[in-house]
């Protein structure tokens, strides 16, 4: 048996990829080294520098945040928690992640709407007392009451639509 | 009354290629009767992709090398064939029988089929596992004799201490895409036993893997059956075709 270390599945020796999750499974080694010239690195430098990959991952990523109406993936490192909301003018506290851009007011995404936290192996979301409410999977969640989430579930705030992706944590 | 008319036609060496125009009809049913002869089925949404597809279907059969290729396997005490898919030309799901129809080969152009092998303990009878013992038949019409058969045999060695290469990269990508379509058959074959919630997981989980390998619009479609299943408890018609194709198309 091979465990998945994503989300702990048995799958049967010898499989590549985990038959629940679809991660790749340890010990499957995809790597190949090749030899590249110093023009070759010089060019692939100066290709980053000039582009700007919108779906890059931060090294120590441990979540990324798919807004499915607009197909912006978030990816959100260095910290443990954030809030998620929609700015407003002369507003005192501002939300770590400004859902403004996406439509938010239009959903219905309070200022101060949600948190999401990452808790020892757990990740987790929290209703911040918002307006139009907070949903898992299309549950809605009581306020102030921490839930789990799981990769690739899906929240709503509001009527914004937003799937989790999680890295190994 | 079809599948068995397909049958009989895959003995006589014709073959049947569906297409599925629009949205309602039976995408499982039309894969399994091309299969049966070595054929496939295609999702055609617009109409404008009729002539496209009829065009390549066109070209291929004149370019067919060798057709009613058939791989006849022998059994082997302790390995079970669990899947087999046809990567190269026309990705399908091949049934799983004695009998594999592989389809044509055409001209200039590789087919390559990916086998699935359960292998027990009990295979192991000595340094040399036998995974495949067959023959593969192939009828060459510029051929003037009919040509023989092939035998295939197809072993690797057991050790104690096996060699850590890694696989070669073309089989692994070829497994993650694979994956990603043997999991939305997963799901509809758990929506067909009533497991909605296991079904509507696995779709989720389908959509993250596509999102991750750049599969956006795929990944979209997918979500927004996720929705509907929620809802209906059951697949969109057009979603549904959409999720079987594309992901095969990968």
């Amino acid at each position: 048996m091979i465990i998945c270390t994503n989300c702990q599945h048995k799958n049967v020796a010898g499989a590549m990829f985990c038959a629940e999750c679809g991660a790749q499974l340890d010990g499957v080694e995809t790597l190949i080294t090749q030899a590249i010239t110093d023009e070759q690195i010089a060019a692939e430098l100066n290709k980053k520098a000039a582009r700007q990959d919108p779906v890059s991952t931060p090294v120590n990523s441990w979540i990324s945040l798919h807004l499915m109406d607009s197909g912006k993936i978030l990816p959100l490192a260095s910290r443990n928690e954030f809030t998620l909301g929609r700015l407003s003018e002369g507003q005192p506290i501002m939300p770590d992640i400004d859902l403004t851009p996406y439509q938010a007011y239009a959903s219905g995404v309070s200022r101060l709407h949600a948190v999401v936290k990452r808790d020892a192996d757990r990740v987790l979301v929290m209703d911040l007392g918002s307006s139009n409410g907070t949903y898992i999977n299309g549950r809605r969640i009581n306020p102030h009451v921490e839930e789990s989430l799981n990769h690739g579930d899906i929240i709503a705030l509001g009527k914004l639509k937003i799937q989790v992706l999680l890295r190994n944590i | 009354m079809c599948l068995a008319l397909a049958s009989k036609l895959a003995e006589r060496n014709i073959g049947i290629s569906g297409l599925g125009i629009g949205k309602e009809w039976n995408d499982i049913f039309l894969d399994v009767l091309a299969t049966r002869t070595g054929g496939s089925s295609a999702y055609i949404a617009q109409p404008q992709d009729i002539k496209r597809l009829l065009l390549e279907k066109f070209n291929a059969l004149a370019q067919t090398y060798a057709d009613d290729v058939t791989l006849s396997l022998n059994p082997v005490d302790g390995v079970e064939l669990s899947y087999a898919f046809r990567l190269e030309r026309d990705p399908v799901a091949i049934p799983v029988d004695d009998q594999l129809h592989l389809g044509a080969i055409l001209q200039d152009a590789s087919t390559r089929v990916i086998f699935e092998y359960i292998i027990q303990p009990k295979a192991v009878k000595s340094d040399l596992l036998t995974v495949l013992d067959g023959m593969l038949k192939v009828s060459i019409a510029s051929h003037p004799m009919p040509v023989p058969s092939l035998r295939l045999h197809l072993s690797r060695p057991i050790s104690d201490n096996p060699e850590t290469d890694p696989p070669p990269p073309q089989i692994v990508q070829a497994l993650s895409r694979l994956m990603l379509y043997r999991m939305q058959e997963r799901a509809r074959k758990e929506l067909e036993e009533g497991q909605v919630e296991s079904a509507t997981r696995h779709l989720r989980v389908l959509a993250s893997n596509l999102l991750t390998q750049g599969e956006r619009s795929l990944a979209q479609t997918i979500l927004l059956e996720v929705d509907h299943l929620q809802e209906k408890h059951a697949l969109s018609a057009e979603g549904s075709k959409t999720m079987n194709y594309g992901t095969r198309a990968l």
